[in-house]
């Protein structure tokens, strides 16, 4: 029965989040543009996990875990259909400085934060935890937020072309991060003791094998979804069908289906026709893709330390406070060098040019790939450790202009 | 020069792929899933994943709804229903038809996976009960509920007698003859609005068909209900499960669904956006709530579908058109999954009292069914055809049959009439499909 009332509960959540009243409050309060949506979820799925009210845990958990499989190949498929041979033509240089830069700086700033990190946290971890760790410190230092809208709207041309900037841009690292992470995922896994360890051939081995099946499906579905028209219903039925397959491949060689779910979009995004109908139903079902993936990692995400013991979720509080701060100061920053030889073009003062602040979702999806491959429990506590990051880098990016324009 | 632009604008439009790309699309699924299972097997170094179960059922479910749907369009190539195809590809990737010829290691699902396929199984016919209900219009049941009582009437009265009386010559047992007799009155709702759906604009002549069978299925499971009720009252001491059975499953089953209709409707004026998620969450609520309260999931949902589509038309349009959009991946889990519990072993053990019931049943259904259709007034084309939509058994035959085998748990001949009973749907649901698809394609659209 407790099985009937969380599926209750989590229809009235998705009635109230499409619902009249809901998008009244939206179009009132800005604010819940930024923290609406997933973060409710996400709310929702810590109340109902293992962590909350428990009813969803254990047999009742494994259920759901294919709907979370084909969750994430869905979202690598919705980051790699970005990789239209026009869209990648069309990024100008100043833009692929900044994607370099924002790159190699997360980058050199993951490794040192891993060795860190693995000091404190874990002083006996392996190397190998500690390339891991860098995979996954990137995932969530690399990109932000593609969204713009709700910084605000300037309709001047300079403003605009930053928010289209910050959107490409956001896009192309997407994909980076995607896979930085699954690479290190792949190449470092658990052995059958539980140790930690690098395996590059095996890892290699099995990249090969899920690319070489990505190929294979992502032909046929583009074949059939070229001559498929505006057929929604057959557009559907190819998409879930190879969703499915392609998280299936992807488990089957110990990955997470979001590496597959890229290679298939962007394959998908890569042919010469236009998929209209594909576009269309990507479109439609991706608020209920990341909905979803929020939900899970609310289910999935533990905070380190715990939430008992009040020493130790102010410790957490101050390091994902520093890190954000850290994102608050570096990616203008970045944004800055990269941008200055466009700087009469572009509006660097424009709402949009806060985006960069703000953490991408995507890690989140990132992580809870990580997450639910990790037995340890420290992916757990990295997905808390993110979700915290995320919050906290969201409402940064408002309160330091409602003080200047107090000022003012 | 007018028709040679209709000439290109029809090439334009056809698709691209023919019958050849459609059987090297299935070959390499097929292949694909064999060599990522024997790759997975001889290489040792590849990582494991924690999640190999749920990764499994995923690719299962991958090559049930491609493969299926592969095989329909490749079917439609000769002339028959994509359903036959789906039903074919079932048979051939699930465990029964190796078992039969004593080679089960090379079937690609075997037992054990089938289980992993019952959550998405039983979405799928609360989907299917969902779209067959929205299916029928008050409007038209009214218009046409003489020509749909007669139909069914004519035709169950001539199918239980006919049917009863042969199984009685095979069986020597009363009871027995009356439990086949009951089963082989009905048909399958499902297949009739899987091709129904088909149909780029459904006809009359479709909609009487699917209303009839609905009808017939509901009336059938009382029946069926009061029928095992009486048996088990003569045969054993307690009658306490019978009278449970037929509380839940007929009035708790169209109570709920007539119950949820109102929600369903207050909520779907509501609601704007993410139509597809509700869909599912609803799909999944039902389907859970339907095992916990122990309804059956096929009733309430045609019940819910019915009531809601009759009861606020332009509220619940949206979610039925999304459920529709959803009807083609369903159907290709649905009646490949039916194929795969398809008993080809039972059917050839019992081949000749299968061919017997089968016959006479197809006798009867033709005689009732003309004699009703004759004198209901029905145009000549539909009153030829109309016995060919009754043919096709699937879900409800399928559930009556197993719960032979759960009212009488110690009889010895509950099983081996479960298996008879198993047989003959088999056939039916092999030439039930090609036979209606005839018939749609025969009677006009006006008709």
């Amino acid at each position: 029965m407790t099985n009937s009332i969380f599926w209750l509960a989590l229809g009235v959540v998705i009635l109230v989040a499409g619902s009249r009243w809901t998008e009244r409050i939206r179009r009132r309060f800005p604010i819940s543009n930024v923290l609406g949506g997933g973060w409710a979820l996400l709310a929702l799925g810590i109340a109902v996990g293992p962590r909350g009210a428990g009813v969803l845990d254990g047999e009742r958990l494994s259920q759901v875990q294919p709907i979370l499989l084909v969750l994430l190949t869905w979202s690598g498929v919705v980051v790699g259909l970005q990789c239209q041979a026009a869209l990648v033509r069309a990024i100008p240089a100043a833009l692929w400085r900044w994607i370099t830069f924002d790159l190699t700086f997360s980058l050199l700033l993951s490794v040192a934060a891993a060795g860190l990190l693995a000091r404190i946290w874990q002083p006996d971890s392996p190397a190998a935890a500690q390339i891991l760790l860098t995979g996954i410190i990137a995932a969530i230092a690399i990109g932000w937020n593609p969204e713009t809208r709700s910084l605000g709207i300037r309709a001047d041309a300079p403003a605009m072309r930053m928010a289209v900037m910050v959107q490409s841009g956001a896009g192309a690292l997407a994909i980076c991060s995607i896979a930085i992470a699954t690479l290190a995922l792949q190449c470092v896994h658990q052995d059958f003791t539980g140790a930690v360890i690098f395996a590059p051939y095996g890892g290699m081995v099995a990249l090969a094998m899920e690319c070489g099946a990505v190929i294979v499906v992502s032909l046929g579905a583009y074949g059939i979804l070229r001559d498929s028209r505006e057929d929604d219903a057959r557009t559907t039925l190819i998409m879930i069908g190879a969703l499915c397959l392609l998280s299936g491949i992807a488990v089957a060689f110990g990955g997470s289906g979001l590496l597959t779910g890229l290679l298939f979009g962007a394959m998908i995004g890569l042919g010469r026709r236009r998929l209209r109908g594909l576009e269309h139903l990507i479109s439609y079902s991706e608020p209920i893709v990341a909905s979803g993936c929020f939900f899970f990692a609310g289910i999935t995400l533990a905070f380190p330390g715990g939430t008992t013991k009040i020493s130790s979720v102010v410790i957490v509080c101050a390091i994902a406070l520093s890190l954000a701060i850290a994102r608050r100061v570096l990616k203008p920053l970045i944004m800055n060098i990269a941008l200055a030889s466009v700087r009469d073009s572009v509006a660097l003062d424009s709402p949009a040019a806060r985006g960069p602040i703000r953490q991408a979702p995507l890690t989140i999806v990132v992580l809870l790939a990580f997450a639910i491959q990790d037995s340890s429990g420290l992916a757990d506590q990295l997905l808390g450790l993110a979700v915290l990051i995320s919050l906290m880098s969201t409402l940064s990016t408002f309160w330091p202009q409602h003080v200047r324009s107090a000022t003012k | 020069m007018k028709l040679r632009t209709i000439n290109i604008q029809k090439r334009k439009d056809r698709p691209r792929f023919g019958a050849t790309f459609l059987a090297v699309a299935l070959f390499c699924l097929v292949g694909l899933i064999l060599i990522t299972r024997e790759l997975r097997k001889s290489i040792v170094d590849l990582p494991q994943s924690n999640l190999s179960t749920a990764g499994e059922t995923t690719l299962l479910l991958g090559v049930i709804i491609l493969g299926s749907w592969l095989s329909g369009r490749l079917i439609r190539r000769v002339g028959l229903p994509p359903i036959t195809g789906q039903l074919l590809f079932g048979v051939i990737v699930g465990p029964s038809f190796w078992s039969w010829l004593h080679r089960p290691e090379m079937s690609l699902i075997n037992a054990s996976q089938l289980v992993s396929l019952q959550g998405p199984e039983s979405l799928a016919v609360i989907m299917i009960g969902l779209v067959a209900g929205a299916e029928i219009d008050w409007l038209f049941l009214r218009s046409k509920l003489r020509v749909i009582v007669a139909l069914a009437a004519g035709q169950m009265i001539l199918v239980f007698i006919a049917v009863a009386f042969v199984a009685f010559a095979f069986l020597d047992s009363i009871s027995q003859s009356v439990i086949v007799a009951t089963i082989a009155a009905t048909s399958s709702s499902a297949v009739s609005v899987a091709l129904l759906r088909e149909m780029r604009h459904p006809t009359d002549f479709a909609r009487l068909l699917l209303a009839t069978t609905v009808a017939k299925d509901l009336f059938l499971v009382v029946a069926f209900s009061v029928i095992l009720f009486v048996i088990a009252a003569t045969t054993t001491t307690t009658a306490h499960q019978a009278w449970y059975w037929i509380a839940l499953h007929l009035a708790g089953s169209i109570g709920v669904g007539i119950a949820l209709a109102f929600p369903l409707r207050w909520a779907l004026a509501r609601i704007e956006r993410r139509m597809t998620a509700v869909v599912l969450v609803t799909a999944i609520f039902l389907a859970i709530l339907c095992s916990t309260i122990g309804v059956a999931p096929l009733i309430t949902a045609l019940t819910l579908g019915f009531t809601a589509r009759n009861i606020a038309p332009l509220a619940t349009a949206s979610f039925f058109a999304t459920a529709r959009r959803l009807f083609l991946a369903v159907c290709c889990v649905f009646f490949a999954a039916a194929g795969t519990h398809l008993n080809l072993a039972a059917l050839a053990a019992n081949w000749t009292v299968v061919l017997a019931i089968s016959a006479v049943r197809f006798a009867g259904i033709w005689t009732g069914v003309t004699i009703a259709a004759r004198t209901t007034g029905l145009s000549p084309a539909a009153t030829r055809w109309a016995w060919a939509g009754f043919i096709p058994q699937a879900g409800i035959s399928l559930a009556l049959a197993a719960q032979i085998a759960i009212e009488f748990p110690n009889q010895t001949w509950a099983s081996s009439l479960t298996t008879i009973v198993i047989a003959c749907i088999t056939l039916n649901e092999m030439i039930g499909p090609i036979l209606m698809r005839i018939a749609l394609g025969k009677v006009p659209s006006h008709q």
